[in-house]
């Protein structure tokens, strides 16, 4: 990092009280036009997210129309109904949408991203994903068909390229991102996070072996049946029990991976995601979810929001923010807003 | 003349992304938005203007075409804009339910209510309309697609002697002449898996197994057992529940797709308390159509109370499992039964 560099934080100013009355209401509205009012719940949802995150004192906005997003969310229903009656009446009809799900997959992937990019924006300049459907097929049906035949031994580095996908073909304005990570790293996030989940059952298991003996294979009987079962019931509640940790430390380093190895020219990131505060985050929101019959879960949502962008920081090599993304608009036409009329159906994936 | 509306905004023009900050003044005599800064004034056409909802506390946008947008902070001067304008009367009415926690607690108990309605009433009646638009020759291909299937799985051949099913054939047949019966076939088949039962396939399939048969001990307890079956049949039973199940899937996605994260942990479990509570009442559908049909063919209703008796043999039980037991139910169902006189007074 140069001397000129400068940090700029990202805050969110949302708030769980504020939030839960959007949301509930959101929902009512939603139940009672049966489900026509959802595109318009999602684009509050949305726009709230997106206007409480502000970065250098300036914040994100969400600018889809509704209408892309219930035609989105028609067809979606469409296809769903079409699986679910498909699969009481005609199981092998039902397997052969999955297929053509599974094959149409890279492309809904890439329109996704790209409806949510470009109806982002941020200080009037809108965002774009610049995937390509060919590179997206590589990684969503190739390299994942691969990584099922070579039993993982290819997942990490499945998540690294999409990652990379994903991370490094986004653009705001006219400044396009790149990703600079490397396959290793995830490598090694993935072997830590398997020996994280697989060292406790071991050393579960070879404490109960300490104290109740090895399992004769020669023995038979009632009584070694159910000392082999009570082997496999320590295993696989050590195997729980370790799940939210793994899950934890998974995620954050894989954010952490994310955003320092993306750039906009000359803006990085830093992420100060801690494997410990996620595992918290996700274990109080579920707890506190049930215990509150699903109430909970706009608050979760704020926090959950809060925590991700709150400690997620923006580098500006060369000094000051404004200037780069003052640069960022230079020789665009208008807003991009034509853009949104010919890609203006949202598959409805998230 | 309404007092004049000017707030202070940042202007960002869409190009370079470095904010402006200007004085905006709405001029109501030409209808153009002025944006001044230092002496300059740069007029936007009202057609080009588009107020940003209000959402929460967030800064507001107004939305200028092609000459960027405005973010500002002066709500009660937005608000006035955007009535000059004739915008936004839609999305203030949401944001003034938004600004409640008492229309929240309104909204909490509504949904709670619609959901609930929705799930008990709507969805079976949605399919009971649904069904109609399923063309019979679909709903037949798909019974004997499902016969073969259960053949694979669940049915081998009956042992019953050949002249036992075609005397059964015959009885049935005969008492349809009295009592009108939707199109069905009769089948027999022995199943260890499912015992004494009897089912009605979409298409008008009816299966009676090997077990059914020997528990009776009247020719008239079958032809009662066929007379619920027809109901299911008549009913489009069989469809209905497929359709049913679809919709609570569709709806869950409805309610939960925005709230995410638990649905995909919970969508499960609702499907299937919901699939036994409509089973029961198809049940009881199909117990009248039964009740109906016994009294128009001239049988006593008691047979099925006889047989449904049987095949329930925990029935005057004192087991003490009472909370979980669905035999209450089954009391019930042969209550009504027993209560009908012998045989209807015109036979």
């Amino acid at each position: 990092m140069s001397e000129q560099s400068r940090v700029y934080p990202f805050q969110f100013t949302g708030s769980g009280g504020e939030y839960f009355r959007i949301w509930i209401v959101n929902l009512a509205l939603t139940l009672l036009t049966l489900g026509i009012y959802s595109a318009w719940a999602k684009v509050r949802r949305k726009r709230y997210f997106n206007n409480h995150t502000l970065l250098d004192g300036h914040h994100f906005d969400y600018l889809a129309e509704p209408l892309a997003i219930l035609k989105g969310r028609l067809i979606a229903a469409a296809c769903l109904l079409l699986y679910v009656l498909s699969g009481k009446m005609f199981p092998l009809v039902s397997g052969a949408l999955l297929l053509l799900f599974f094959l149409a997959s890279p492309w809904i992937i890439v329109r996704a991203l790209q409806f949510n990019a470009r109806n982002s924006s941020h200080r009037g300049l809108r965002f774009d994903f610049k995937g390509e459907l060919g590179e997206s097929v590589r990684i969503f049906i190739g390299i994942a068909l691969l990584a099922s035949l070579t039993l993982g031994m290819l997942l990490p580095y499945l998540l690294y390229r999409k990652t990379a996908f994903i991370a490094g073909h986004h653009a705001y304005g006219n400044l396009d991102a790149s990703f600079q990570g490397r396959v290793w790293p995830f490598y090694k996030i993935a072997l830590i996070s398997l020996l994280l989940l697989v060292a406790p059952m071991l050393l579960i298991i070879t404490g109960v072996v300490a104290l109740m003996g090895i399992p004769s294979l020669h023995a038979s009987g009632p009584g070694a049946a159910a000392v082999v079962f009570t082997y496999l019931l320590v295993g696989i509640l050590a195997f729980y029990a370790a799940l939210p940790f793994v899950a934890g430390y998974f995620s954050a380093r894989v954010a952490q991976l994310t955003f320092r190895g993306t750039q906009f020219g000359s803006v990085g990131f830093d992420s100060r995601h801690r494997a410990r505060s996620l595992i918290w985050l996700y274990a109080s929101n579920l707890v506190l979810i049930v215990m509150t019959l699903g109430l909970f879960i706009p608050w979760a949502q704020i926090r959950t929001a809060r925590y991700w962008i709150g400690n997620l920081t923006v580098i500006a090599q060369h000094g000051d923010l404004g200037e780069v993304c003052a640069a960022a608009g230079e020789g665009l036409s208008a807003t991009g807003s034509e853009m949104a009329d010919v890609f203006d159906v949202d598959i409805g994936l998230a | 003349m309404t007092a004049e509306i000017a707030f202070a905004a940042e202007h960002f023009d869409g190009v370079s992304s470095t904010a402006q900050p200007v004085v905006t003044v709405w001029n109501a005599t030409v209808r153009v938005l002025e944006l001044r800064r230092e002496g300059a004034v740069r007029s936007i056409p009202a057609a080009d203007v588009r107020i940003g909802d209000r959402l929460g506390g967030a800064r507001r946008v107004i939305y200028l075409a092609d000459a960027g947008e405005l973010h500002s902070d002066d709500h009660a001067a937005v608000d006035a804009l955007a009535s000059a304008l004739g915008q936004g009367r839609a999305a203030a009415e949401v944001f003034r339910l938004e600004s409640r926690y008492s229309i929240a607690l309104l909204a909490l108990l509504l949904s709670l209510a619609v959901a609930g309605a929705g799930l008990r009433y709507g969805v079976p009646a949605a399919a009971e309309h649904a069904v109609r638009l399923i063309p019979p020759s679909l709903e037949a291909n798909i019974g004997a697609r499902g016969l073969a299937l259960l053949d694979e799985l669940a049915f081998s051949p009956s042992t019953l002697p050949v002249t036992r099913q075609d005397a059964l054939r015959q009885r049935l047949a005969a008492a349809c002449r009295l009592a009108d019966c939707p199109a069905y076939r009769l089948e027999f088949r022995a199943s260890k898996r499912i015992g004494a039962n009897a089912l009605a396939l979409p298409g008008g399939i009816l299966v009676f197994t090997d077990g059914i048969v020997q528990l009776a001990r009247h020719d008239d307890e079958l032809l009662a057992v066929a007379a619920h079956e027809l109901g299911h049949v008549q009913y489009r039973h069989g469809l209905r529940q497929a359709l049913a199940a679809a919709g609570v899937v569709l709806l869950s996605e409805v309610m939960l797709g925005d709230v995410s994260g638990i649905a995909d942990l919970s969508s499960g479990l609702p499907v299937v308390l919901l699939q036994s509570g409509y089973t029961r009442s198809m049940e009881r559908e199909a117990d009248a159509h039964a009740l109906a049909w016994m009294r128009a063919a001239c049988l006593p209703p008691r047979r099925f109370a006889d047989v449904l008796q049987r095949l329930d043999p925990v029935h005057d039980e004192a087991k003490g499992a009472a909370l979980f037991s669905t035999h209450p139910e089954t009391r019930q169902r042969i209550k009504v039964f027993q209560e009908q006189e012998l045989v209807s007074s015109d036979c």
